[in-house]
């Protein structure tokens, strides 16, 4: 009885209130069955937001997991900027922002069907976790960055904006 | 000059940085292009004959296995002088070529030069301490001997008093050398020994013996023997196999003075006749006949055609041919009368009367014929040479005629007759000598007329070209050598301006000016356009473009009209002006390009001009185009101009101060435009005597350039204009060229100026920094007033310098612009630099008498660098002090060079001690760089924070000391336009080369082990105590470069590129890229390649297009 029961996906389908065509008349039994039927139904549906949650987890973490794989390609691209490492540290660079402006439309998938599927507050959560393991991978970025040196970070970087007036005192020799 | 990475190895050129120092090296394919040359002798000698230049005929027999170049030239004969320079010089007579050069060292003065057949011996030093022989066709030294110490000799005025070289027996084998007025000796003409010696016995206290006559009887040695009035003749016989005295005894005689007295010989073979000495006695000739047994009796000098006066002589002149048995006497109203060797007796066979005449035949008897009017002439420079035939004797007057404004050469040829008086030609010839440029003859030397070549006369001048006029049939100008450049004392570089386009400009609308009228006038300026099309296309397909290393355009100079026009600047700005004042009082303008002179001017004397003077430069300043004046706009294309501080010693002992304000690219007087009268155009007078303005009458003290302070950063409501400043001795401060703008900029910056100067206190010279305050009996408000000074330093601080310290020198940093505020680390930590900008670094020397009493303990030659604002010393070093041996203790004891460029100091010095461990005598050179606060990141704005706040002396000073191998005479950082690139230290060394110094071999922070990864990213090199020789460093080429005074250096158009000219006894210029041309094309780019694809690629989107399209509209048949 678990099994697939596609009635139920049809429960919130717009064509339900349609008259059934001529000759097809809604069965008795169907009727009878109903109030089982619905329990089935919301028990189904739950289960099912429960799936969809823990997909939406799933994706929350998905960039956490792919940290430790690109550690190992930013090892392997070595430090030298090169066209390998800078197309990696390219990517790392921007996929998190790529996901983060994209998550509302990649999170409408696992969304609760009693919500907003493209809300912000949506599985606010996993979104949370979501935009923390991307800025996981950003800073992973940013350290190969700063270990290849195209982080400003030191005083030099700024040197040549610096500037001087005149001096108040002027040496004629 | 290019240097560059192998093309090939371009690719690894981040490797080969990492590892090794570039692979940069002077191209052999530049030398000549990029670089010149000009190897110069220095002024002659012309005070006394045994330094004067003289023509010498090589001899035959020798010439035969000569291989050089004299021989290659088929000349015979060449001209030996001994320069002021202190450099004895072998010239070519047929192209004034160098044929070669001996330098001598400058304790080591010439006191003279001896030639004899094929060799050539000189003795120089103190006493004529060092006997050289040379082979005089080819230089080559054949003996070098110290006859006695430096030291022991005695010092003569003139240096060439007690010295002598006599040459003996057939050809040069036996040399007699007379040194320090009383030692003879005979030298081995192979091995340098004295075969004998022979010493007077009374050490030249009452005889100083000036002069040796070989005859193989009897080597004569004369002298002067003090008496009560006047000087006493005293001859000495020598046995020349012995050195044992024949007979020595005073003659008697009384003369007075050097130019009485000369010893007159033939080398006549065929008739022997005996040497005689000629004096002059109470204006009386008389003669000694020279035997071995000096037996015979002075006698008075006859005449030959009876003279009707006896004149009073005062000189003796030996024009040359004193060893063929001739002289002149000179009277004292200039008369001359040639002597002449004769039979066992001097007589006088000529007489010339002072002026000359020249339509009368001139003979004893003309000397009635006196002109009335004596300063028609100037005196006459008397030369001889030896005629044609034997026996014949061509004498030369040279004068300056001022009835036709030129100069006149006389000659007259006197043939023996035998018997009777000599037959006399005359002929008188017109030397079309440029007295407005060269100044007057100082002296003038006769070559000896060989069969086949023509007479020619060689001319010294007062400025110090040396030129060689043919004589026959006219007077022409075979060559000239402009010695004087070897005695530069001031050089700048003035960046030429850009070509420039009409006044009005090219597209502009002219008042007045028609429609018709400006069709055809822009018809006009398009006549040139095919020719600039034309270019265009080849040069875009051939991609011939100006290349660093491209040689420089020639510039036609061809007349005069066009002379500014075309002079102008080039692509790149290696083409500019070196502007070069000489201690001979004449300025050049040199073309940086080629060396060429593009105008000199002489120095004018002024109202000292009668009294007689010398003009000596003191400071040289480059004024901009047009902020001289500033108020007039027509004044806006002016040429950069110079003005050149100068003192005038005249010879009443008056010094005074002039201004020479000269246009740089033409050499026309600049200070007449200076009033402000645009009726007063620039001159045209571009020759001749420049006179300048005497601004101070007395000695300046100082001059300094009053420079505004960058556009940028000034209040631009302010018109600012360079200015000189110059200080009076009573400080009183005078500006020069005075107008209201320069006056304006000296009012709006006068608070804020401070300076340092020498002072001498009874405690030694010291360092004490003025300020400027309002003068007492000026106005401030001078926007009239010429004459009064509105401004007088005053004393704000003196420098504490240990007592036994003497201040040796002052020089001030080298200014530039600073690309950079600090020096970022590996590690992206930045050391900021210590940009303060008024440094200067000031050179201490013990004091001598100190020097002398202390025995040496403890002195130092001090080395500070001194904030000049305030007087608080930044930096210090005690180096240590060369200890010469006797008279030269203390003479040169500090001979340290410095040179302080933003914040890289870098000095260099003798190092005598090696006694302890780990240490060696030798040269060293110290680099230190000076960074604001105490370390990494810390920053005190020093580049624009007052002297008196508290963190001015807050600096943290890198150093590091380098062993290198040659002594250094001269050094600059290089310098380009923008500061960028990396300054490389140009040195000159005392190996005659120039050389250029990796500013990163110099980075005071190489660490003392292997580099880390981030010392490498700094380009770091491990240190290396030595600085080795590596030819590769060499900007000379094979030149020799020798004696450099000083370097000066000047940013090209391109950042990459510095010029470098090198100035002293020869001049030098060379381009440098010390970071390499990272601006320009590299000469391997293919354009060809570039053009072709890309032509190529058009050609096939040409043919494609229509296929393509033809294409989709296919395609869409069938959608």
């Amino acid at each position: 009885m678990a099994g697939l029961d596609y009635a139920t996906l049809e429960s919130s389908s717009k064509w339900r209130s349609l008259p059934p065509p001529p000759g097809f008349s809604k069965s008795s039994s169907s009727s009878s069955k109903t109030p089982a039927k619905s329990s089935a139904s919301v028990s189904a549906s739950d289960s099912y937001n429960q799936l969809k949650e823990k997909r939406a987890w799933e994706h929350a973490i998905a960039p956490a997991k792919a940290l430790p794989m690109q550690a190992f390609m930013l090892y392997m691209s070595g430090g030298g900027v090169q066209i390998f490492s800078m197309g990696i540290v390219f990517m790392l660079l921007l996929t998190p922002f790529k996901n983060i402006a994209g998550m509302n439309e990649a999170f409408a998938q696992f969304a609760p069907s009693t919500s907003q599927p493209r809300a912000l507050t949506t599985l606010a959560l996993q979104k949370l976790v979501f935009i923390v393991c991307n800025l996981l991978t950003l800073g992973v970025g940013l350290w190969k960055c700063r270990s290849m040196g195209l982080l400003p970070m030191g005083s030099g970087d700024w040197l040549a904006f610096e500037t001087r007036g005149v001096a108040p005192e002027i040496s004629l020799f | 000059m290019r240097w560059s990475l192998n093309h090939l190895g371009r690719a690894c050129a981040a490797l080969l940085l990492l590892v090794a120092p570039p692979s940069s090296a002077l191209h052999e394919s530049d030398v000549g292009v990029v670089d010149w040359h000009k190897l110069l002798v220095g002024v002659p000698l012309v005070g006394a004959p045994v330094t004067a230049p003289a023509f010498h005929t090589l001899d035959r027999d020798a010439r035969t296995d000569r291989t050089d170049a004299v021989a290659n030239a088929g000349s015979e004969s060449v001209i030996f002088t001994a320069t002021g320079n202190n450099v004895l010089a072998a010239l070519n007579s047929e192209d004034g070529a160098v044929v070669w050069r001996h330098i001598y060292e400058a304790d080591d003065r010439i006191a003279g030069y001896y030639t004899h057949s094929n060799v050539l011996a000189t003795l120089s030093g103190p006493g004529g301490a060092n006997f050289r022989l040379f082979n005089a066709s080819n230089g080559a030294i054949h003996l070098e001997k110290r006859l006695h110490a430096p030291e022991t000799g005695h010092l003569a005025e003139p240096h060439h008093l007690g010295t002598y070289v006599a040459f003996g027996g057939s050809g040069d084998e036996e040399i007699y050398v007379l040194s320090d007025g009383h030692v003879v000796r005979r030298l081995d003409r192979n091995t340098g020994e004295a075969q004998w010696t022979w010493t007077a016995e009374d050490q030249t206290s009452m005889t100083v013996h000036t002069h040796l006559l070989y005859t193989p009887s009897a080597l004569f040695l004369v002298g002067l023997s003090k008496s009560i009035a006047s000087f006493t003749l005293h001859v000495t016989a020598l046995d020349p196999r012995t050195g044992a005295v024949l007979r020595a005894q005073g003659v008697p005689s009384s003369v007075k003075h050097l130019d009485a007295y000369l010893l007159l010989s033939s080398q006549n073979k065929s008739k022997e006749k005996a040497p005689h000495l000629a004096w002059l006695e109470n204006g009386v000739l008389k003669s000694f006949k020279l035997t071995p047994k000096l037996d015979a009796k002075p006698s008075a000098v006859t005449f030959k055609p009876k003279t009707k006066s006896t004149l009073a002589y005062e000189r003796l002149i030996d024009v040359g041919l004193a060893r063929s048995g001739h002289a002149l006497a000179f009277a004292g109203d200039g008369s001359a009368t040639l002597l002449a060797l004769g039979d066992g007796k001097v007589e006088g066979v000529g007489a010339f009367s002072p002026t000359v005449n020249p339509n009368s035949k001139m003979d004893g008897e003309d000397g009635k014929e006196k002109r009335e009017d004596d300063d028609e002439n100037t005196d006459s420079i008397w030369v001889g040479g030896s005629g044609r035939k034997d026996g014949e004797v061509v004498l030369g007057r040279v004068y300056w005629s001022h009835a036709v404004n030129k100069a006149k050469m006389e000659t007259l040829t006197l043939t023996p007759t035998g018997g009777a008086s000599p037959s006399l030609q005359t002929a008188v010839l017109e030397v079309d000598f440029d007295t407005r440029s060269h100044g007057i003859i100082a002296h003038a030397a006769l070559s000896s007329t060989q069969p086949g070549s023509s007479p020619s006369l060689l001319l010294t001048t007062s400025t110090g070209a040396i030129q060689l006029w043919d004589l026959s049939p006219t007077a022409k100008e075979k060559w000239t050598r402009e010695e004087a450049l070897a005695s530069v004392v001031l050089a700048e570089f003035v960046e030429l301006p850009e070509g420039r386009l009409d006044a009005a400009g090219a597209t502009g609308r002219r008042d007045g000016e028609g429609f018709f009228g400006r069709l055809w006038r822009h018809a006009g300026d398009a006549q040139n356009f095919p020719e600039y099309l034309v270019g265009f296309i080849r040069r875009f397909l051939t991609g011939s473009y100006a290349s660093p290393t491209s040689a420089p355009v020639p510039v036609s100079l061809s007349s005069d009209s066009s002379f500014q026009g075309s002079f102008t600047r080039d692509a790149f700005g290696f083409r500019q002006v070196i502007v070069a004042a000489t201690v001979q009082g004449k300025v050049y303008g040199l073309d940086s390009s080629s060396g060429r002179v593009v105008w000199s001017r002489v120095l004018g004397l002024g109202w000292a001009a009668e009294t007689g003077a010398k003009v000596l430069p003191v400071k040289m300043f480059v004024l901009g185009a047009e902020d001289v004046t500033g108020e007039d706009e027509k004044l806006e294309g002016r040429s950069p101009e110079i003005v050149l501080v100068a003192q005038r010693r005249s010879e009443n002992t008056l010094v005074d101060t002039v201004i020479f304000h000269i246009n740089a690219i033409t050499g026309a007087d600049a200070s007449r435009v200076i009033p402000n009268d645009p009726e007063l155009e620039l001159g045209e007078d571009v020759s001749g005597l420049l006179q300048g303005i005497d601004i101070i009458a007395g000695p300046a003290v100082e001059a300094f350039l009053l420079s505004p302070p960058p556009a940028s950063l000034a209040d631009s409501t302010q018109d600012w204009a360079k200015a000189v400043l110059l200080l009076d001795q009573y400080l009183q401060v005078y500006i020069y060229p005075s107008t209201p703008r320069t006056r304006a900029t000296l009012r709006a910056l006068q608070p804020s100026l401070h300076f340092p100067l020498r002072t001498n206190t009874p405690n030694g010279t010291r360092v004490v920094g003025h300020a400027l305050g309002p003068h007492p009996g000026g106005n401030e408000d001078d926007e009239d007033e010429e004459g009064m000074p509105a401004f007088v330093a005053h004393a704000t601080w003196t420098l504490g310098l240990p007592p036994d310290e003497d201040v040796k020198a002052m020089l001030p940093s080298i200014r530039g612009p600073v690309a950079s505020l600090g020096k970022v680390l590996g590690n992206r930590t930045t050391l900021y630099k210590y940009l303060n900008p008024r440094l200067f670094v000031l050179l201490t020397a013990p004091r001598p008498a100190a020097a002398v009493e202390g025995g040496d303990k403890g002195q130092t030659c001090g080395l500070y660098v001194v904030d000049a604002a305030k007087g608080s010393v930044v930096y210090r070093t005690g180096l240590p002090v060369v200890v010469g041996k006797g008279k030269e203790a203390g003479k040169d004891a500090c001979d340290v060079k410095a040179s302080l460029v933003e914040n890289w100091l870098v000095y260099h010095y003798y190092d005598p001690e090696w006694t302890g461990t780990g240490l060696t005598k030798g040269w060293r050179v110290v680099s230190v760089e000076l960074y604001e606060g105490t370390g990494l990141d810390e920053k005190t704005m020093s580049s624009d924070m007052s002297s008196f706040s508290d963190g001015s002396v807050n600096v943290v000073a890198f150093e590091q000391s380098y062993v290198f191998p040659h002594a250094i005479t001269a050094m600059s950082p290089t310098s380009t336009k923008f500061g960028m690139t990396s300054k490389d230290l140009i040195v000159a060394s005392r190996n005659h080369q120039i050389q250029s110094i990796q500013r990163r071999l110099l980075n005071p922070r190489r660490p003392n082990r292997k580099v880390t990864s981030e010392e490498q990213e700094e380009f770091l090199v491990p240190y290396d105590p030595v600085l080795g020789y590596d030819p590769r460093r060499v900007l000379s080429h094979n030149y020799e470069v020798a004696n450099i005074q000083r370097i000066i250096t000047s940013p090209a158009l391109l950042e990459s590129t510095s010029l470098v000219f090198a100035y002293g006894l020869d001049m030098f210029l060379t381009r440098v890229a010390p970071s390499n041309t990272f601006d320009v094309l590299s000469e391997n780019f293919n354009k060809a390649q570039l053009v072709l694809t890309v032509g190529a690629l058009a050609l096939a989107i040409m043919f494609t297009k229509p296929m393509v399209r033809r294409k989709k509209l296919k395609e869409k048949w069938y959608q």
